[in-house]
């Protein structure tokens, strides 16, 4: 557990070194780059010592670092506002969008993985298998546009883009829709809340889901065949229990684990659904900043991003350990 | 896994029976179309509605609806009309401007609008000490219009008039105070909200700021107190929708009624949407080319005059710009004061630059083509631009080689001088041509280092027309030195104009009122809908 945190600690120090040095391999000078064909000397000297780029790298450094510690993330060019405040503001949308997402992904990708496994090689095999690869291939903003086209403009199931409809009323409390609703009783917020979030939550759900519906059949098959299930059968143990207690639980070992990697894939498939669905959250907002060439707000992002990482990767290793009680011991 | 299992289904129970409990919302329906929300949807949101600091175009083209200042520009045209001062005068020296305001004019938070209010907003972005000062510096208009130099005092004369003294004549000034960092904002809520005045913009204006979700939407609503003609729509929505076909699709079902930035390739769809119309106006801006006289031959007047005869210039804009562009001839757009409409346009003519090069007795020329490598109002692809050129240069026997780097070692490299034949251009940042041919052409800008004056062009007549240009007072007479500008730069060729951009925005037919302005100030006090919605 100890060793764990001093990793994450680490990963986390490297990250920093990397984001600082960003800034210094970029070709050209920073300022003139942010500014564009208005740059003015006076201009480019008040940038360049804004961000302290005057000054010798080591000593840039280590501010670097001093500030981070204080949780001065530095401000925006582009807004002038501090990057924390703005990343703040945007980061319920993404993670409401990415648990959804997620949830759909593991809930929905076990049980396919599942029928799938049930009888390998048969009709239902073959066309999950194929509906796998398909979600595995189709580019994200292109299933987004196809899905807001059908479902949106055809069918008008959907709304098309945006968080929430400006006419439905929303005092935020924790910035998280579905919770507020709950939390402030409230049925037609719930229902506005969630018809947004629907159409992006299943675009965003469809690589994870079909990974992880792969996953679970490779794993579960892997499993069945082994000498414990021979085991449980003779002892004469009910196939549905062998299935559930000695064959899905352990298949869900390497699950559990992809679903972690996945939080972080899911963080980048963000980026373009957000893009797509007018998703007032980070992806978009990273997309901006970098458009921008706003060096201190993708530093913030990147950095973020990477802390959000290591979070979700500690978190997967601690129930991993739950899960499997083998490796409890080896701490 | 049980116990977890069943907290879930717990929980899961009663979310659903805190719902069920739970209060019904009544929307009202009116059918007058001033309840009716208008919403207009964009690509990318405001970030800073201090307009005395704000630099990027969504900031300022939708917070002159809660901010005025004391001249305006009227509705789709860049002509100078009253605002928050019904009059002006300009004493003979040309030094001295006297502003009289507008009586009974209140900002949003109720503070009266005198002569004290627009000396602090002037203030605060001049003098360090100000108790503003700090709140939103580097004022970055207020350095690039060179105000320091330019402003020797401001006073209030009595409640209602106000004292501009310049240290010299500098007829700009006039376009100056209509731009929108010269606005004029509440006093007591800059005090009151200090460095978060950017996300609390109180003016005067037709609207205020009611609520801001980040990147998702603005809602705007009238202001009761409004001085002039009340806005014909109560609110205003406005959405950040970010992809070009998205912001459409929403456009077609009807819940969007203005959009702006569509896909040039999706325009002929547009087209034939019965409920769509598509609005359009030339943009306050030049895309160029840049001839750097110290490299030869582009020194010799015959060479630059080969290569600008032999690009196929209509042909540029018809397929990159997709016809939503025009070809220019001078190195200011059509809708600025001063634009000499006498000058010729080059013609494209493949056999006389082949003469011209054969006189100049240049042969098998090799040339560096410098692309950007961004996309810009005036060029949205410039390598395709410079693939465009590059053909035609080789049909006159030219070759030429296409350069680009990243955009800031781009600009640093043209900016000191490396560049050859450049691809470049210019965003007016006001209506003035001291903006689009000063900043760029005078000597001045030539002998600073990264300059903007790419061809290193220092024609001695040039440089004192565009100084005269800033000192004289008569608009006449200052729109015909610019007009002498433009014909020497003709003859001269430091650059050849290639094209404006033409804005297009699509909106639905039940909405009416909706002017383009040549600055992309999208105001929405005179929108309003047809009485059948």
């Amino acid at each position: 557990m100890i060793r764990r945190l001093i990793e994450a600690a680490i990963t986390m120090f490297i990250a920093i070194v990397a984001v600082f040095f960003m800034i210094h391999l970029v070709p050209g000078d920073p300022a003139q780059t942010m500014l564009g064909e208005k740059a003015t000397p006076e201009a480019i000297a008040a940038i360049r010592s804004d961000l302290g780029l005057d000054q010798p790298l080591l000593i840039q450094l280590g501010n670097f670092f001093k500030r981070f510690a204080h949780g001065d993330w530095g401000r925006s060019i582009r807004s002038g506002r501090p990057v924390l405040d703005e990343l703040r503001e945007r980061t319920p949308a993404t993670l409401e969008l990415s648990v959804l997402s997620l949830m759909i992904s593991v809930v929905v990708g076990i049980l396919l993985g599942i029928f799938a496994a049930r009888k390998p090689g048969g009709w239902t095999d073959f066309i999950l298998g194929a509906i796998s690869v398909f979600g595995l291939s189709i580019p994200i903003f292109f299933l987004g546009l196809l899905l807001v086209l059908l479902f949106g403009l055809k069918l008008g199931w959907f709304p098309l883009s945006g968080r929430l409809s400006y006419a439905v009323p929303y005092e935020p409390w924790t910035g998280f829709i579905l919770l507020d609703s709950i939390l402030q009783r409230d049925a037609d917020l719930f229902a506005a809340g969630l018809s947004h979030l629907f159409l992006p939550a299943v675009t965003l759900a469809t690589v994870p889901l079909s990974l992880l519906s792969r996953l679970t059949r490779s794993s579960l098959l892997d499993c069945l065949k082994a000498d414990y299930i021979r085991t449980a059968r003779a002892k004469g143990q009910s196939e549905f229990l062998i299935f559930l207690k000695h064959g899905l639980r352990n298949a869900l070992l390497p699950v559990i684990t992809m679903t972690g990697y996945q939080f972080g894939l899911l963080l980048g498939g963000a980026i373009l659904t957000e893009n797509v669905f007018a998703w007032p959250g980070l992806g978009r907002w990273i997309v901006f900043a970098v458009e921008g060439r706003d060096y201190p707000a993708v530093q913030g992002a990147v950095l973020f991003f990477v802390a959000g990482i290591i979070t979700v990767m500690t978190v997967t290793d601690l129930v991993h350990q739950w899960v499997d009680p083998r490796l409890r011991t080896s701490l | 896994m049980r116990k977890v299992f069943a907290t879930f289904v717990f929980l899961l129970l009663a979310a659903m029976a805190g719902l069920s409990g739970c209060k019904n919302k009544k929307t009202t329906v009116s059918n007058s179309t001033y309840d009716r929300p208008l919403v207009f949807a964009r690509p990318s949101d405001s970030i800073d509605f201090d307009l005395a600091r704000a630099e990027e175009g969504e900031s300022i083209t939708i917070g002159i609806n809660f901010i005025e200042r004391l001249i305006d520009f009227k509705d789709g045209s860049a002509e100078l009309i009253p605002s928050l001062a019904t009059s002006w005068e300009i004493s003979k020296d040309g030094k001295t401007y006297t502003f009289h305001l507008r009586s009974k004019v209140v900002f949003h938070d109720g503070t009266p609008l005198n002569a004290d209010a627009v000396v602090f907003n002037v203030e605060r972005q001049w003098k360090k000490d100000h108790p503003a000062y700090s709140f939103s510096a580097p004022y970055s208009y207020w350095e690039n219009m060179g105000m320091d130099q330019v402003l020797e005092s401001v006073r209030k004369v009595d409640d209602l008039t106000v004292e501009f003294k310049l240290k010299y004549p500098f007829s700009p000034f006039l376009s100056a105070i209509a731009t929108p960092f010269l606005s004029v904002e509440s006093p007591t809520a800059i005090l009151k909200y200090g460095k978060t005045i950017d996300q609390h913009p109180v003016g005067t204006g037709p609207y205020t700021l009611k609520t801001w979700k980040k990147d998702d939407f603005m809602e705007l609503e009238a202001f009761p107190d409004y001085w002039g003609t009340k806005p014909k729509i109560k609110r205003v929505i406005v959405r950040v929708i970010p992809d070009n076909q998205v912001r459409l699709l929403e456009l077609k079902k009807g819940s969007v009624h203005i959009m702006v930035y569509p896909n040039l390739s999706d325009l002929a769809d547009i087209k034939n949407d019965p409920n769509i119309q598509v609005l359009s106006q030339p943009g306050l801006d030049i895309g160029y080319l840049a001839f750097n006289l110290k490299k030869p031959p582009l020194d010799k007047l015959e060479v630059r005059q080969a290569i600008s005869m032999a690009i196929d210039r209509k042909r540029i804009v018809d397929e990159l710009f997709q016809g939503y562009a025009s070809v220019a001839k001078n190195m200011l757009p059509p809708t600025v004061m001063g634009y000499n409409s006498d000058v010729p346009q080059i013609k494209y003519d493949v056999e006389k630059a082949k003469t011209l090069l054969d006189k100049a007795g240049i042969r098998d020329l090799s040339l560096e083509l410098w692309a950007m490598p961004v996309a810009r109002p005036y060029n949205p692809n410039a390598k395709k631009m410079a693939e465009f050129i590059q053909a035609d240069l080789k049909r006159v026997g030219i070759n030429s080689k296409i350069v680009s780097y990243d955009w800031g070692t781009y600009l640093d490299k043209i900016g000191k001088g490396e560049g050859q034949v450049v691809i470049i251009g210019w965003n007016g940042d006001n209506n003035d041509p001291d903006n689009f041919l000063f900043t760029v052409w005078s000597k001045e800008s030539a002998l600073r280092t990264p300059t903007n004056n790419y061809a290193f062009y220092m024609n001695e007549d040039v440089n004192n027309w565009l100084k005269q240009g800033r000192t004289e007072t008569k608009l006449e007479l200052r729109a015909d030195l610019y007009k002498k500008v433009q014909m020497q730069m003709y003859k001269d060729l430091p650059g050849l104009p290639i094209n404006h951009s033409v804005v297009v925005v699509p909106i639905r037919k039940e909405v009416e009122g909706f002017a383009l302005m040549p600055t992309g100030d999208r105001r929405f006090a005179n929108v309003s809908f047809r009485s059948s919605p």
